[in-house]
């Protein structure tokens, strides 16, 4: 009986989800048959999808607590070139160097998330107004570490990251996997996981309720900011630079994902199988799209655009059904 | 009298003035070039196009929403128009430029406005969508090439100069561009907006407590649509000015220059949360901005570390209103009746 | 035959299952000064909201103006010339106090011009007719909340109304204040204007009211000239119980068992002054007092929210300082508010999210994870021991009555087992058979050893489960009754205070 619960979800959003990407599918493998459906595809697909999803994952928490935020490609940038450049100096030492980069890259995670965490849960910023600030420091910083330019030359090892797969599934993606698991496991069998979904649910009560807060939002923006760190040595792996500036039309794409992941934007709710759903079916959409328009202008253009349209009809039918669901509900009020 | 002045000496706006003259008499100790009129009227060329673009973010701000489509808005309207007057092989006045990507501005305004009025969503998400929407279908159903055939009108307008000095850092000479004088009277417009018009203070009570404007017989659906509508002209305008200032029609020229303007407006005393705001806050903002920007070049600051600078002002300019509001609510008796 | 400005035949509003309020008839005459008196829960407010086109009824109809409603938004209820003062005071924090007041004539009710000359003109004026002075460019939300209610009240006062409702205009004034509000009231009297006064201070209503309403559980269940009640006939109304006093008095707790917890002189500047207070386990002593007494602020206080500057609080016999929530629940404090939709719930959460988010951070398996399934039985124990009325406990409180949720906040708070449970409003909102069941609850817990202190303007209530019942006024408490000693005198005392 639970088996059947798990693949016939009772949640409306993700059952439409899951159509769309179904749907993606079968029409993309109808017309594109030999492009769509190879593994080379697939394994690009999946590839191109990693460090986004990592990054959506870590807006997605941000967003559970009622907040935003809007560093999570600077964090990624920073944590990448500080990586490179405390592993130049060990050029010669290929996996010892790995292995500081990786190090370095979520410290400084945690200190970017400390930052947020406190301006944000203890200093009561606005989150946006916040992360915006943050954004503009941490990316300054990066241009300041890195000169301002791409930094190359990385440990062997690190490319392999990148660069190997395991059956068939590249490195990069397992790294999503494992993150998804592990942000899934934060969220819903942990007493913070809890504590984060009625913190953004209603703030107030939280408080009355005797729960820390500011804490809470602290190691939230800390988790976040690590995941993106992560992100960030994902790219540094895949594309063997680290850029100050690199996805910084990513911050818009992951707030679409987690809003099309069914994520309330006031917070509250969401979950990771929406958001991941989300992400597949985005990328699917994007690849699809790029097949369909070859030859017939800039695919990313267009793509730009259907993103742009698809949040606005979420959003219009997200708004729709809250109307006619709060006129269903029943609800006590004190008159 | 007092009163009003101890208020002055209190706000926001003065605080922000007072950092402008610490900072420039501190880069001008360095480096004199820095109160040189060349140096002066470059900065205001570069500073004419954001301050007009703040002055839309501002009018959001008071009403509780964050717009990050306005630049888009301004971009693909401008680059629309443009598009419109090559094909038409129009090579006459700069106004009709103008005149053509105004209408297109407000129509993309109205869009937002749309949504945000029918279903009540906040207007970072809508915008953001917008924002997409604008920059992707512009840049696929247009084309992705900057134009750089412009009227003539437009061509004559972007070498004009109302004064000419010798160029500050270099050979030649530098001249104020009139095109301030489209961000003056726009100010002065918007100014008058909000101060001395039932709309104007409209906006400031939906950004104050929109439920209770509602209910005290505010049209608010009303108000967005203007409100929204007019953000939308005022970016096209903002999207020419910039065309006619690089000479070229660049679809893409303002993107991902949104959150530092949002960031100019806060600083120069705009709640992120709505209600509070001024014209002469917004341009100060927009000028302590651009002075961080743009001149700290002239102290021998690398422009690497501009970025850095721009982050330390912002962390400084939310922290400390943060922390004071945090020591205000401390001290506080608890805010409800008992 | 004078003019009836307003007449509601058999008014009732459901909002989504919930009837709010039921077959409810009210006319108001010209010139005519009616109170509508009721409990927290009656459903004065929807009635409030329905006069001034907020809701639409879902069923009755009403005539305003000689004019037969159907569709009513707020705006016609402005042009019918109703101004309603609600009790958040409907204020914009941002504008200025000359703004706020003349808002309607204004900035609502204008197109084009703002002239801020006019808007201190019309300010100044009525603030002259209240024979109140405010600085005008004050900012309404730095102003302290007397001042508000102030500036709410003369807002109301600068149209053309020909009814103005007032909704509990007194909360914050002192009593100077509210004698000056008084006389304005019956000026408007004079004028012509009519005046639907809502409040719970029975003194108030009854120094002004031609004509009293009363709605208990959203019916109304009295209408009369105002003189036919008096005030134990009013309570009696509201409530719906009579005033016992000499039945069901709480047996003493000894003097040779240890203080639990004890107040000493505590002040807070603006808040409270001087409060003292022991507390012993096994008794359950009573707040009482008008809003704006103290007795909220007293209440937040010993649950860390907002420290006493000076005095001290002992909790079994040792000094504690009560900083912040971590340590009022670390001292064993428990805490339910007075807001129980905004304050004591997550509304869209589950029943075993909302009982568990207290003690979760111990619910935890050996690997250190959630312990899911520990979470579902606690709260399914919880929902038992509390009798909560609900099939599962992943449903959403929100589909529960006001007194099951009510005890959904007892049971996160019981859960932790505190030492001192301290309840603001406990039965507001909550029907009857859940009011008497909550009651019995406290004194179960009161026999096993905690201390309960109630805050509650429910003087029967009180009555019925307090060993001691201490009445606050403008931050210091006024008068400590004992129960076993409260004769008809202290009960009057009790009931015009209140």
């Amino acid at each position: 009986m639970k088996f059947l619960s798990i693949i016939w979800p009772a949640d409306r959003h993700i059952r439409l989800l899951i159509g769309v990407v179904l749907g993606v599918v079968v029409l993309l493998s109808a017309l594109k048959q030999g492009t769509f459906l190879s593994s080379r595809n697939f394994t690009s697909m999946a590839l191109q999808v990693s460090d986004l999803g990592i990054l959506t994952l870590a807006m997605m928490i941000a967003m559970i607590i009622g907040g935003i935020d809007l560093s999570v490609s600077a964090v990624a940038n920073l944590s990448a070139i500080t990586a490179a450049l405390a592993m130049a100096p060990l050029a010669g030492q290929g996996t010892l160097a790995t292995v500081v980069g990786i190090v370095v890259a979520l410290l400084v995670g945690v200190i970017c998330g400390v930052v947020n965490g406190v301006l944000i849960g203890y200093l009561g910023v606005p989150a946006i107004l916040a992360t915006l600030a943050t954004l503009t420091l941490f990316g300054g910083i990066a241009t300041v570490l890195s000169g301002g330019v791409s930094l190359y030359g990385f440990p062997d090892e690190l490319s392999a990251i990148g660069s190997a797969a395991v059956a068939y599934v590249p490195v990069p993606t397992i790294i999503l996997i494992v993150a998804i698991l592990a942000v899934w496991v934060l969220l819903n069998r942990t007493p913070l996981g809890t504590t984060m979904y009625l913190l953004g649910a209603n703030p107030k009560a939280s408080l009355f309720s005797g729960v820390r807060n500011g804490r809470v939002t602290l190691l939230t923006h800390v988790i976040c900011s690590v995941l993106a760190s992560i992100a960030g040595i994902v790219v540094m792996a895949r594309t063997d630079a680290a850029n100050p500036n690199y996805g910084s039309s990513y911050v818009l794409v992951t707030i679409l994902i987690v809003v099309l992941g069914g994520v309330a934007v006031t917070g509250g709710s969401g979950r990771v199988s929406g958001v991941v759903l989300a992400l597949i079916a985005l990328q699917m959409l994007s690849t699809g799209l790029n097949m369909l328009l070859v030859g017939l202008g800039d695919s990313n253009f267009f793509r730009d655009f259907a993103w742009g349209a698809l949040l606005l009809i979420v959003i219009a039918s997200q708004a729709i059904s809250r109307r006619t669901a709060s006129r269903r509900a029943t609800r006590k009020v004190t008159a | 009298m007092t009163t009003t002045l101890k208020r002055l000496v209190r706000s926001n706006e003065f605080t922000i003035l007072v950092a402008i003259i610490v900072v420039s008499i501190v880069i001008t100790a360095i480096n004199p070039v820095f109160l040189s009129l060349g140096n002066i009227f470059d900065l205001l060329r570069l500073l004419t196009v954001t301050g007009i673009l703040a002055l839309g973010v501002l009018l959001v701000l008071i009403s509780g929403g964050v717009d990050v489509s306005f630049p888009a808005i301004a971009n693909v309207a401008t680059f629309a128009a443009a598009t419109m007057l090559l094909a038409a092989q129009f090579d006459g006045s700069g106004i009709v430029f103008y005149l053509v990507a105004t209408p297109i501005g407000i129509a993309l305004g109205l869009l937002n406005g749309f949504f945000v009025a029918r279903f009540r969503v906040p207007t970072l998400i809508v915008t953001l969508g917008t924002s997409s929407l604008f920059y992707g279908g512009a840049l696929f159903f247009l084309g992705g090439q900057s134009i750089f055939s412009l009227p003539r009108g437009t061509v004559e307008f972007s070498q004009a100069g109302l004064i000419t000095v010798p160029n500050a850092t270099g050979p030649g000479t530098t001249s104020l561009h009139p095109a301030v004088l489209i961000l003056a009277v726009l100010a002065v417009l918007v100014w008058l907006l909000l101060s001395h018009t039932t709309i104007g203070r409209q906006i400031y009570a939906i950004g104050g407590n929109a439920v209770v404007a509602e209910r005290a017989g505010v049209r608010v659906h009303r108000v967005q649509y203007f409100l929204y509508a007019t953000v939308g002209g005022l970016a096209a305008i903002g999207g020419v000015t910039y065309a006619t200032l690089y000479r070229n029609a660049n679809p893409v020229g303002l993107q991902g220059g949104e959150l530092a303007i949002i960031a100019a407006v806060v600083l120069g005393g705009a709640l992120i949360t709505g209600g509070r705001g001024t014209v002469v806050g917004s341009l100060l903002g927009v000028l302590l901005l651009g002075i961080v920007q743009n001149s700290l070049v002239l102290v021998g600051l690398p422009a690497t570390w501009q970025q850095v600078a721009v982050g330390v002002v912002l962390i400084i300019g939310t922290g400390v209103p943060a922390l004071r509001a945090l020591r205000q609510r401390r001290a506080s008796n608890g805010g409800a009746a008992s | 035959m004078t003019e009836v400005i307003v007449s509601m035949t058999g008014i009732g509003k459901d909002f989504a299952g919930v009837t709010a309020l039921h077959d409810v008839d009210l006319s108001i005459a010209a010139g005519e000064i009616c109170c509508l008196v009721g409990e927290n829960g009656s459903g004065k407010s929807t009635l409030i909201k329905i006069l001034a086109g907020v809701h639409a009824p879902s069923s009755g109809e009403f005539v305003i103006a000689g004019q037969k409603r159907d569709s009513y938004r707020p705006s016609d209820a402005l042009r019918a010339g109703i101004q309603v003062i609600f009790q958040d005071f409907s204020l914009f924090p941002n504008l200025s106090v000359a703004e706020n007041i003349a808002f309607a004539s204004e900035i609502s009710g204008r197109v084009g011009r703002f002239s801020r000359a006019r808007a201190a003109a019309v300010a100044s004026t009525v603030l002259e007719r209240m024979n109140i002075t405010l600085d005008l460019d004050a900012r309404a939300g730095d102003l302290p909340m007397v001042d508000r209610q102030l500036v709410a009240i003369a807002a109301a006062l600068v149209t053309d109304a020909r009814l103005i409702v007032m909704d509990e205009p007194t909360t914050a004034l002192s009593q100077r204040e509210v004698q000056a509000l008084l006389a304005v009231v019956k000026g408007l009297k004079a004028e012509g204007i009519s005046t639907l006064f809502v409040s719970h201070k029975l003194d108030e209503v009854a120094e002004i009211s031609d004509h009293t309403v009363v709605l208990r559980n959203g019916t109304k269940v009295a209408d009369a000239a105002a003189d036919a009640f008096d005030r134990a006939a009013l309570v009696t109304a509201m409530t719906g119980r009579a005033i016992e006093y000499g039945h069901n008095i709480a047996v003493p707790v000894a003097d040779d068992v240890p203080v639990l917890l004890e107040l000493d002189g505590i002040s807070r500047p603006g808040c409270f002054d001087d409060v003292s207070l022991t507390l012993r386990p096994g008794e359950i002593v009573g707040i009482t007092g008008l809003l704006g007494s103290g007795r909220d602020t007293l209440a937040l206080s010993l649950f860390g929210m907002l420290p006493p500057t000076s005095g001290t609080i002992s909790i079994s016999g040792s000094p504690v300082a009560l900083n912040s929530v971590q340590d009022a629940i670390a001292h064993g404090i428990g805490f339910v508010p007075e807001d129980r939709l905004t304050e004591g719930l997550f509304l869209d959460h589950s029943i075993k999210d909302n009982i568990v988010i207290r003690t979760i951070g111990s619910i935890r398996n050996r690997a250190g994870l959630l312990d899911v399934r520990r979470t579902v039985s606690l709260a399914e124990e919880w929902v038992a021991n509390l009798a909560i009325k609900a099939p599962t406990v992943t449903q959403a409180v929100s589909t529960l009555s006001g007194g099951n949720q009510q005890r959904v906040v007892l049971a996160k708070w019981l859960s932790a087992h505190p030492r001192i449970l301290v309840l603001n409003g406990p039965t507001v909102g909550v029907d009857i058979g859940s009011k008497t069941q909550i009651l019995d609850l406290l004194r179960e817990l009161a026999g096993n050893g905690m201390g309960i202190i109630v805050i509650s303007d429910d003087i029967p209530e009180l009555l019925d489960v307090c060993h001691r019942i201490l009445l606050m006024r403008g931050g210091t408490v006024t008068d400590t009754f004992d129960r076993a000693d409260i004769t008809e005198q202290s009960l009057n005392t009790l009931l015009v205070a209140s």
